[in-house]
Formats: C-alpha cells, sequence, structure tokens
C-alpha cells in the first residue's frame, strides 16, 4: 500500500508536514513511528525540461547536480544519485520518476520550494519524490550568488535534504519584525527558514545535517564510530512532547539536535562524535511548529531554556545512558 | 660481647648513601596516597552561523578538570646502588566540570559535572642524590605512563599519555641486613604531569601537578 505525503521546506513560513518526525521523516503506525528512507542506490532523477526566471533548464540541471553531490559526497552518508535526463513531467506528478523543476505557486507566497513522497506505508520506503521551485521568487545560479535573488542551489541542498527522508532542524535563531519571522542565524541547512537572498551559505552541509543524513544511510563503520544521547526531558515531574534538545561537543564544537518524541519525553540524538558534550534543551519558539510537527497542540512550549547539570559522555558505537533533564516554566 | 656495640656503631655511624648501596639488587614496594592537581581545559563558545557570515554566540562554556585525591602503588627494583627502576600505578576519580554561561536564551548558567575514573599505568626512574638531608634521602624521580579514563557509568573510555618529573625524599624508619624484610619507610614526592589524550576538549599537553606519600618496603 502506498501514499502520498506532502512535505515543504524553506523560506519565511512553510506548510505543515503530515507526518514530520525530526530529525528523520516518517509516520506513526500503531505505537511506532517509520522513518522512510530510500532502499536502493543510486537514486535516479530527472528534471523539468524547461527553465524560469533567469535560469535555463541546463543550468537548473547543474545546480541539482550540484546539490545532489554535496549529500552524496559527504564522507559518513552512503547515498548516491544518478541523472536521469531531462522531462516534460511536472513535479508532483504520480508519473513513477523523481522530477524536480520550477513551479508557479503563488498560493504558496512564503514557500521557496517543497518536497513530496510517494511512500510504502508498511516500510517507509519512499517509492517517488518530487520537489518544486517556486517561481513567485527570484533566482539564481551565480556562483557567488546575487543580491536581490535566492540561490537555488542552495535550496536544493535543503530539499534534497527532505528528498532523503530528513525532517526539519531547530538549530537555529528567530526573530519577529512586522509579523515575519527572520532568521538570526543558523547551524543547519535543514534549518526551516531560509537565509535572505543573496547568501550561499546553505550550499555547505552543517554538522546537524551530517548526523541526521548519515544516521539513515550510514558509512561503513559509521555506527562504529559515532555514539548518541538517550534521555528524558521533564516538566513538573512529567515527560512533554516536542522539547527541542541539543547536543554541544566540548572537543569539535559541533551541534546536533533533536526533538522528545512522544508524551514521556524521551529523545535520542545519534551521529554524535565521541567525547563529552553539553546537553540544552530549549522549547521550539523559532519557526511555526508545524513545519516540524503534525500535532502542534501537543508540543509542549511554555519552559525555560535549561542547560542539564550533567556533562554527558558519547561512547564510540554506543549510548550514553538515559539521562533526565528537568526543566521549569517560564 | 663487643660485636654488637660496634655492630650498631657501625650502622648509626653509617651514612644514607651508605644504606643506598646495600639497597643494590633489592626489590621495593611502594602504597599511599596521590593528590593530582586540577587543570584549565579552557573555553569554547557554541556558535551558529549568521547571514552575513559572522558568528552568533548561543552560550559560552569553560571547563576544568578539577583536583583529586587517590591510591598509587609501585613497585621498584634497585639497578644500581642509587637506581631504581620503579613501575607503578594510580588510581583516581577527578570530576570535570564545564561552566555553561551566556545563554542567548536565558538559560541560567549552571556547571555541568561528569566524574571520571582515573588510571595511569607508568614507568620512572628514580635516581638518589648523593647527599642526604638530615633523615631524609632525596631522589629526582622521572618517566612515561599511560592514561586510561573512564565516564562514571564506564561507557565511555578515553587514553592518553603523560611524561612526569619531580623531586622526593625517602625516610628509613628501620632497616636491617639481614631478613625477608629489610627497610620500612616513608617517601614523600611531588612531580610534574605532562598529559595528553584522555578526556579534553582538544588535543593540547596539559601541565599539572601531584603530590604523594607512600609507605615503602624494601625486601
Amino acid at each position: 500500500m502506498t501514499r502520498r505525503m506532502l512535505l515543504a521546506a524553506c523560506l519565511v513560513a512553510t506548510m505543515t508536514a503530515p507526518a514530520a518526525a525530526y530529525l528523520k521523516l516518517g509516520f506513526r503506525t500503531g505505537n511506532r513511528i517509520v522513518s522512510i528512507s530510500w532502499s536502493q542506490r543510486p537514486v535516479s532523477y530527472f528534471v523539468t525540461n524547461r527553465g524560469d526566471n533567469q535560469v535555463s533548464a541546463t543550468q537548473f540541471e547543474q545546480a541539482m547536480a550540484r546539490a545532489f553531490a554535496t549529500w552524496a559526497d559527504a564522507p559518513t552518508i552512503d547515498i548516491s544519485f544518478t541523472f536521469g535526463g531531462f522531462v516534460g513531467a511536472e513535479p508532483f506528478e504520480d508519473d513513477g520518476m523523481n522530477v524536480l523543476g520550477f513551479q508557479a505557486e503563488p498560493d504558496l507566497e512564503r514557500v521557496l520550494g517543497a518536497t513530496g513522497f510517494t511512500i510504502d506505508d508498511v516500510s517507509g520506503r519512499i517509492i517517488e519524490s518530487d520537489i518544486f521551485f517556486n517561481t513567485i521568487f527570484d533566482w539564481t545560479v551565480a556562483p557567488n550568488g546575487e543580491s536581490g535573488r535566492f540561490d537555488l542551489e542552495s535550496t536544493a541542498v535543503h530539499e534534497i535534504g527532505h528528498f532523503i527522508g530528513l525532517g526539519h532542524s531547530a538549530i537555529g535563531e528567530t526573530e519577529l519584525t512586522d509579523g515575519r519571522r527572520r532568521v538570526i542565524a543558523k547551524q543547519a541547512v535543514m534549518f526551516p527558514i531560509a537565509f535572505p537572498t543573496g547568501n550561499i551559505s546553505d550550499r555547505r552541509l552543517k554538522a546537524d545535517d551530517i548526523a541526521g543524513a548519515s544516521d539513515i544511510y550510514p558509512e561503513g563503520n559509521f555506527d562504529r564510530q559515532h555514539g548518541s544521547i538517550s534521555g528524558r526531558v521533564r516538566l513538573d515531574g512529567r515527560g512533554i512532547f516536542g522539547a527541542h534538545v541539543t547536543a554541544f561537543s566540548l572537543r569539535s564544537g559541533k551541534i546536533v539536535g533533536n526533538f522528545t518524541l512522544d508524551d514521556e519525553g524521551t529523545f535520542v540524538i545519534s551521529g554524535l562524535e565521541p567525547g563529552l558534550h553539553v546537553v540544552r534543551v530549549e522549547p521550539l519558539d523559532d519557526g511555526s511548529i508545524g513545519s516540524f510537527f503534525d500535532d502542534e497542540d501537543d508540543v509542549e512550549v511554555d519552559f525555560m531554556a535549561t542547560i542539564a547539570p550533567r556533562l554527558v559522555s558519547v561512547p564510540r558505537g554506543g549510548s550514553s545512558g538515559n539521562i533526565t533533564i528537568d526543566v521549569r516554566r517560564k | 660481647m663487643k660485636r654488637l656495640p660496634l655492630a650498631a656503631a657501625l650502622l648509626l655511624g653509617c651514612t644514607l648513601p651508605c644504606a643506598a648501596q646495600a639497597r643494590k639488587g633489592s626489590v621495593e614496594v611502594a602504597a599511599g596516597g596521590v593528590w593530582f592537581s586540577g587543570a584549565d581545559l579552557g573555553g569554547s563558545t557554541a556558535t551558529l552561523e549568521r547571514p552575513g557570515g559572522g558568528e552568533f554566540d548561543l552560550f559560552t562554556t569553560d571547563t576544568r578538570l578539577e583536583g583529586a585525591f587517590g591510591g598509587a602503588a609501585t613497585m621498584s627494583f634497585f639497578v644500581a646502588s642509587r637506581l631504581a627502576v620503579e613501575a607503578g600505578i594510580s588510581y583516581a576519580r577527578p570530576n570535570m566540570s564545564t561552566r555553561v554561561s551566556d545563554d542567548a536564551e536565558d538559560a541560567e548558567p549552571i556547571t555541568s559535572v561528569i566524574g571520571l575514573q582515573q588510571y595511569i599505568v607508568e614507568g620512572n626512574l628514580r635516581w638518589y642524590l648523593a647527599r642526604a638531608r638530615g633523615k631524609w634521602q632525596p631522589f629526582l624521580r622521572a618517566g612515561g605512563g599511560y592514561l586510561r579514563q573512564l565516564d562514571d557509568s564506564n561507557a565511555h573510555v578515553e587514553t592518553g599519555t603523560t611524561v612526569q618529573a619531580g623531586l622526593g625524599a625517602d625516610r628509613t624508619f628501620r632497616e636491617r641486613a639481614a631478613g625477608r624484610l629489610r627497610r620500612i619507610g616513608l617517601r614523600a614526592d611531588a612531580r610534574v604531569i605532562g598529559r595528553s589524550g584522555g578526556f579534553d576538549v582538544d588535543d593540547k599537553l596539559r601541565v599539572g601537578f601531584s603530590a604523594g606519600a607512600m609507605l615503602f618496603f624494601g625486601f
């Protein structure tokens, strides 16, 4: 049995994610969450045979190829892609092809791009995935970016993160100005809000992106060389859902995050370098909750950012053991 | 009848280097307590990337390995009258603490702590100076070691190496020329220890101090 999921990403606001379970996209079936992923390698993709908005079809394809390579070339991620050719098909058609292309979606006035899936809803295997880039925005493929235009490659790197099964990351800080949420800073390509026009820094994956993708597609001995932190976040003695938990490596300075994903407040942060980490919990208040979770009402945000009183040691190839972090109401 | 007083006179009149000469070829074991100083391991900042390329500070950290008392044991073999080859092991349970402050979302400053178990297996040379200081016989001690640290859940091990050098002194309480147990005494020493590896925030060489006191038994 298959079903279609639509997952949006990027820019100032996002569409809802019907079944997004950070760090990996997934869906709940019974009492378990099934993560989605590709089972075959390489994953083939096609590009629409028309350009738009000062970007030719060839330039579009080249930008997509660079963005796919960014993920495929990460040494700890075991995924590969192949370009199948230019096609007349459009993204989000149920045609058995993974199609990437421009589309005009004026109703999605704050969405730069989106990724959709057809999945096997038993195994979580991705059967088809398409990506569109919204032509209501101005795009560029200039090597150093271009003022006033969004960098196509940067947005593609983000969308391809969804394409391979990653959800959104919350490693970023935002502020509300004139009713719109603006990103102050972030440390994950998979943060749901894009940098402004002219910026190309999302062409590079960050530690959180690599940890997430490596967790889904571990290369070689990744699992033996990395570890995880697991635990529980409590408010007033009870577990809370949707708390954002990050691990900061004292040795490398890398930040990797995840969320508490059930009412017990349990979380697991995988793909961490061995060594000591500072663990920090904060409410999900730097983006639309809907861009992370379906069930927005269940997400607890009324608590103070909190540092765990215990340094956490991540073993190579193992788990830290469960830690408990108690947070206080604001 | 006159032999005993003469023997006693010889013993009392014997200088400590003379006693040391009797040590050549002997074995000595020692056990006692040791204190390891703490060490500042430095600070780091959790940062995010700003759109313009600058850094946004999420919080800052300052990490320290705390001082700790522990136990130590050594076994020595005197290869020369004033030179001993020594193998030893020490055990201590220092804490590592990280002060986390300046949080961008006003998380309360806190000191996060983890307990460690620390083993150092070491080899040293101990060279006794020719001249005694009163009843104390001073020595120089230097060597290298293997550091093994475990977190308090024993889930994660970090290893490293040490180099150490220092000085100390022995005071012999009882010494006799015959019998299985030849000597009993007290040894005190202080050392500078260079440590590389173990639980740390980078790969720098860390320099600290240790001081110890042990009872030794010569055979």
